[in-house]
């Protein structure tokens, strides 16, 4: 018999009243280190945190005319209190008064003239009625905390929300500087004991966002409290690394993604080092970070060979010496253990805007082939906010190069529709790939 | 019924012992041998054997845990099951993926000639157990004596999939070093 079968007998046979205490548990309710959470919050002002900028255009935008655009639907209804010189509104999505243009807003701070400069950082600061409802509703304050929560913009199931902390007021400001505000119901986020990231309802809505703070620094003394103070395990895949500087993506299987974690979860004891520790043409395998749950998005979470483990998913450098023997295993076993499959279920088509409609928009992908002939026009339609506001402010027009994301199937009709997209951005073409500037 | 009047049954040899036994316990027998099976029809062969081992041993045995002692004999008998479909083709399910995860406690204790026998080691298991915090002790037994899933216990405990996990390793390491030191030689 083997041994591990001997153990498993002989514990099979432990005394009998271990065996019934096991199933009396008392849930461990208290994940967070909060100090105290009353129910009054103050409602603080706050600067809104950069999340969208803009670079000016070489090619000045010239500004819708007081046309159909100025009497945009509102796109959500709900109940809300904007907080100006005490007039109300009812509905989401204050429309413009008449006459005033629909625009969307220039940082001139981050002036960039050159819209395809790749090392510029843009993004759009969109009209409230042409913002989603987490770009509406951007902060939360806490009391005890004196940060504001951010919304990530990430959903989460319910089944990863946790205890119910309080109520609260989302809020945020429109092109106008004018302050909306939104109740809400805070909660924590089921296996997180980190105080500052937490899972928002807002009134009126059945979806549960996560909302995070950038913290202050205070690394964890070791790899272990990590993983476990986050779940890292349970919220963060592995599944995909780039090698050295190639950044090919390669992909590992769910089987070699445990395995992994298995032996990051041995390192357990790994303690915190102060500075930087690599060196110049060190071996390393650097897993992509992300997950919607923590709210971070490309992160690295990267092994060092001389055994040093990097990894900036809390915004902050940490280091954890690991031990060359581990790390080195680790990032043997990670190339040998290359999928060919690609699991990520994010799928996207770039091309020229080719035809712009009510609802829909033409997409054609010849740009991408080799030959011309062998290019694909797909229809996309633009029911989602995120998509369409870039067609209703004129931001895409026809003859720019696109890349356009979407769930699920295109439907081969004929017509190669897309009725999924969630997310589009401008691109341009490098060497047949279509690159979007950061 | 009352555990001790099911048991009485028994001792009375009166066949409404195993029916009151399926009543009360049958859904508990049948979820560790599905923990451990991952197989339907196996999981409730299981469970009958378990009543009619139950019949042939009571008397003389007199349970003090009634619940306990099912819960054992539904175990064994479903470890045997696996290990007679495992030798034939590798399943990966609960019952072996816990058995993996053993191959840690394995202590290094090679210079031993004796091999400790399996009461024995029944008895140094659960005076280590009872050394360990309330919490850590659950776990393990969830993890490794009823074969629960990680999700379960997570869910169970109200942790995330990382505490269980790191928990179950120290767990085991900690057992290593425990049997080691008690000169344990499997």
């Amino acid at each position: 018999m083997k041994n591990n079968e001997k153990l498993q007998d002989a514990i099979g046979n432990i005394d009998e009243d271990l065996i019934l205490e096991a199933k009396i548990v008392k849930k461990n309710h208290n994940l967070f280190r909060y100090v105290s959470i009353a129910a009054c919050l103050s409602l603080a002002i706050a600067a809104i945190p950069i999340i969208f900028l803009i670079a000016n255009r070489e090619d000045t935008k010239s500004l819708p005319p007081d046309t159909e655009n100025n009497q945009l639907n509102n796109i959500e209804n709900n109940e809300e209190s904007t907080v100006n010189n005490g007039s109300t509104e009812n509905q989401v999505g204050s429309s413009t008064s008449s006459g005033e243009k629909d625009e969307y807003w220039t940082d001139t701070r981050l002036h960039n003239s050159n819209k395809y400069n790749a090392n510029s950082e843009y993004g759009i600061i969109w009209p409230w009625h042409l913002r989603t409802l987490t770009e509406q509703y951007l902060s939360v304050t806490l009391e005890g905390f004196n940060e504001n929560f951010i919304c990530t913009g990430k959903e989460i199931g319910m089944e990863q929300v946790g205890e119910r902390l309080t109520n609260a007021i989302a809020f945020g400001y429109d092109n106008e500087d004018q302050r909306h505000e939104l109740g809400c119901e805070v909660y924590s986020i089921k296996g997180v004991s980190r105080s500052n990231i937490i899972a928002v309802k807002l009134d009126g809505y059945d979806k549960y966002y996560v909302y995070k703070q950038h913290g202050e620094y205070d690394p964890p003394a070791t790899l272990g409290d990590l993983i476990e103070e986050i779940d890292l395990v349970g919220n963060m895949s592995l599944s995909t690394f780039c090698i050295d500087s190639d950044i090919t993506v390669k992909y590992l299987n769910s089987t070699a993604e445990e395995q992994i974690w298995a032996m990051l979860l041995e390192c357990g004891e790994a303690t915190f080092a102060d500075g930087y520790h690599y060196g110049k043409d060190e071996r390393h395998i650097s897993f992509i970070a992300t997950s919607s749950v923590l709210g971070f998005a490309n992160k690295s979470f990267r092994i060092y060979e001389g055994g040093f483990l990097f990894t900036n998913i809390e915004e902050y450098a940490y280091y954890f010496n690991i031990g060359e023997e581990n790390a080195k295993a680790i990032i043997d076993y990670a190339l040998a253990n290359v999928s060919d499959k690609n699991s990520d279920s994010a799928r996207s088509v770039a091309g020229t805007i080719t035809e712009i409609g009510e609802n829909y928009f033409k997409i054609n992908d010849a740009v991408m082939m080799n030959n011309d002939q062998e290019g694909i026009e797909f229809t996309v339609y633009t029911d989602d906010i995120r998509i369409m506001r870039y067609f209703r402010s004129e931001f895409l027009k026809v003859g720019d190069l696109a890349v356009v994301k979407f769930d699920g199937e295109i439907l081969n009709n004929g017509k190669y529709e897309i009725y999924t997209a969630y997310s589009i951005d401008e691109c341009f073409i490098v060497n047949g790939d279509a690159l979007i500037p950061e | 019924m009352k555990d001790s009047e099911i048991v009485d049954l028994y001792f009375a040899r009166d066949e409404r012992a195993i029916a009151e036994t399926k009543n009360k316990y049958g859904s508990f027998c049948k979820k560790i041998a599905l923990n451990i099976l991952n197989n339907r029809e196996d999981a409730e062969e299981c469970e009958n054997d378990t009543y009619l081992a139950a019949w042939n041993t009571i008397p003389p045995q007199n349970p003090m845990h009634f619940s306990a002692y099912l819960g054992k004999i539904t175990r064994n008998l479903s470890l045997k099951a696996l290990r007679k479909r495992t030798a034939e083709k590798r399943i990966g399910n609960e019952g072996t993926l816990s058995l993996e995860e053993l191959g840690d406690c394995i202590p290094d204790s090679k210079s031993f000639s004796e091999t400790t026998n399996t009461e024995e080691l029944s008895n140094i298991i659960s005076d280590f157990l009872r050394g360990l915090p309330k919490t850590e002790r659950q776990i393990f037994i969830c993890r490794y004596w009823y074969c629960d899933p990680i999700s379960s216990i997570c869910s169970e405990f109200g942790f995330g999939e990382s505490k269980v996990k790191m928990m179950l390793l120290r767990t085991r390491k900690k057992l290593a070093d425990h049997l080691t030191e008690k000169g344990v030689y499997l």
